[in-house]
Order: C-alpha cells, then structure tokens, then sequence
C-alpha cells in the first residue's frame, strides 16, 4: 500500500466530504504533482505536510458537529480502566513511582492510550467520499 | 437592532489574500511565493476556512482524460475578501499609529 493509498483510506474512515475535498485532497494533489515534477523535494516534509493536513482536517470536522463531547465523554471510559488496573495492580498506590517524572509519564501514558479505542471503534461515520471516484494515485 | 458580527482576518489570511491578488494560485504555490512565511501542512486548513468565510474561492483544476492521481485545487480571491483585507490593512496601519499621530 502506497503513502497516498493510506492517506486516502483513512481519509474514508475518519474524514466529511467536504474536509477532504478542500484539506486532504488539495494536499494529496499537491504532494503528487511534486513527486512528479523536476524539482528536488523532501519527502519527509512533503508527507509529513499531508499528514498535518490530514490531522487538521479531522480537527476541523470535531469542531464542526456534536461528537466531539462524546468522544471525550468516552475517553473517560479507557482511562478510567486504566486508572483503576494501576489502582488495583499497585497497592502503594503513586509511591510506587521512583520520582515525579516516572508519575507524569505514566499519565501521559494514560492520556495517548486512551483516545485510541475511542477513535477505533466510535469515530462517528462521515458518509461516502468521492474519492472512491478518484482516478488511480501513482505508485510512491 | 440586530447586531451584525464583524468578519476576522488574521495576519496569515491576509498575506494569503496579498498573494492572490494578482491572480488565481495552487496552495503549493502560495507556500512557495511566501518565503517562508505560510507553512505546507497547515496551508490547506487555512484556505478552507477562509473559503467558509467567503474571503476566497476554490475549483479543481480542469485535465486531459486518463490524468492518474487527484486533480490539483486552483484558489482566487473574491471582491469580498479582498475588502475585508483592505479594511483590515488600513485598521492596522491606523492602530500602529501613536497616539499624537493619530490626532
């Protein structure tokens, strides 16, 4: 699977028409039209730019419905789980941390673990994207 | 009286509008145009939002049948946003001013 062939997919998954249409997809265009020109890129950057437009989209779908509450309300789900398997799995509770670094870690650990199943399984549908009409991507 | 809300333009709108004042541009371009100043991967959320706005419009461009990969998106100011950038421009030049300039 080619770097575009996944950015479409989870553009299908997780994206509105609209957010593709005028983030991603103008993103994707761009990013392939360079690959196909003369002039020396980055590639890193060159995705690395599809990948922040394809972050920015989603953002801007969460700002523009009602889940984004939900999701959040979720959220809770998973780090509570979290929260009380620490709970029951360390009886001394945060001592059992060595220093304070250790204790924000595992919080930070907590916080990036938890969105994931939320994403996963209750992103909310965003309906069918044109771009199951989209003429073939060239081969990265 | 209904009270009408006044439309925000921030500093990299407005450079954006600067760039397409002359004519119509791809967002790679404007990146490209601007030295530095607007960066690729945030380019495409700003456009959209200044195109829900109203301060820009945007189309695909038009390609010779059998083209592989997406059609690259072309962007043009409207007369609305080119207002709304000049009003802001002299709004910004009139606040740099100090006070007994103003006068």
């Amino acid at each position: 699977m080619t770097f575009i062939d996944w950015a479409t997919r989870v553009s299908t998954r997780f994206l509105s028409d609209r957010a593709f249409e005028l983030i991603v997809g103008p993103a994707i265009a761009d990013y392939e039209y360079e690959q196909c020109s003369v002039r020396s890129i980055d590639a890193a950057r060159a995705r690395l730019a599809v990948l922040r437009a394809l972050a920015g989209a989603a953002w801007t779908d969460l700002k523009a419905d009602s889940s984004t509450g939900t999701l959040f309300t979720l959220t809770l789900i998973p780090a509570s789980y979290f929260t009380f398997m620490f709970a029951l799995c360390a009886p001394r509770g945060i001592r059992v941390f060595s220093s304070t670094e250790a204790a924000i870690a595992f919080v930070i650990a907590i916080l990036l673990l938890s969105p994931i199943p939320v994403i996963a399984c209750c992103w909310p549908e965003r309906g069918e994207n044109p771009k199951t009409q989209i003429p073939s991507s060239k081969s990265q | 009286m209904k009270e009408s809300r006044l439309p925000s333009m921030s500093v990299t709108e407005s450079l954006i509008l600067d760039l397409l004042r002359a004519r119509e541009r791809y967002g790679l371009e404007l990146v490209d145009t601007s030295g530095g100043r607007l960066k690729r991967g945030s380019i495409y959320v700003t456009l959209s939002r200044m195109e829900a706005k109203g301060f820009v419009e945007s189309w695909q461009e038009e390609r010779p049948p059998g083209a592989i990969g997406l059609p690259r998106r072309l962007y043009r100011a409207t007369d609305y946003g080119l207002k709304v950038h000049d009003a802001y421009q002299l709004l910004r030049e009139a606040l740099a001013l100090k006070p007994a300039e103003a006068r």
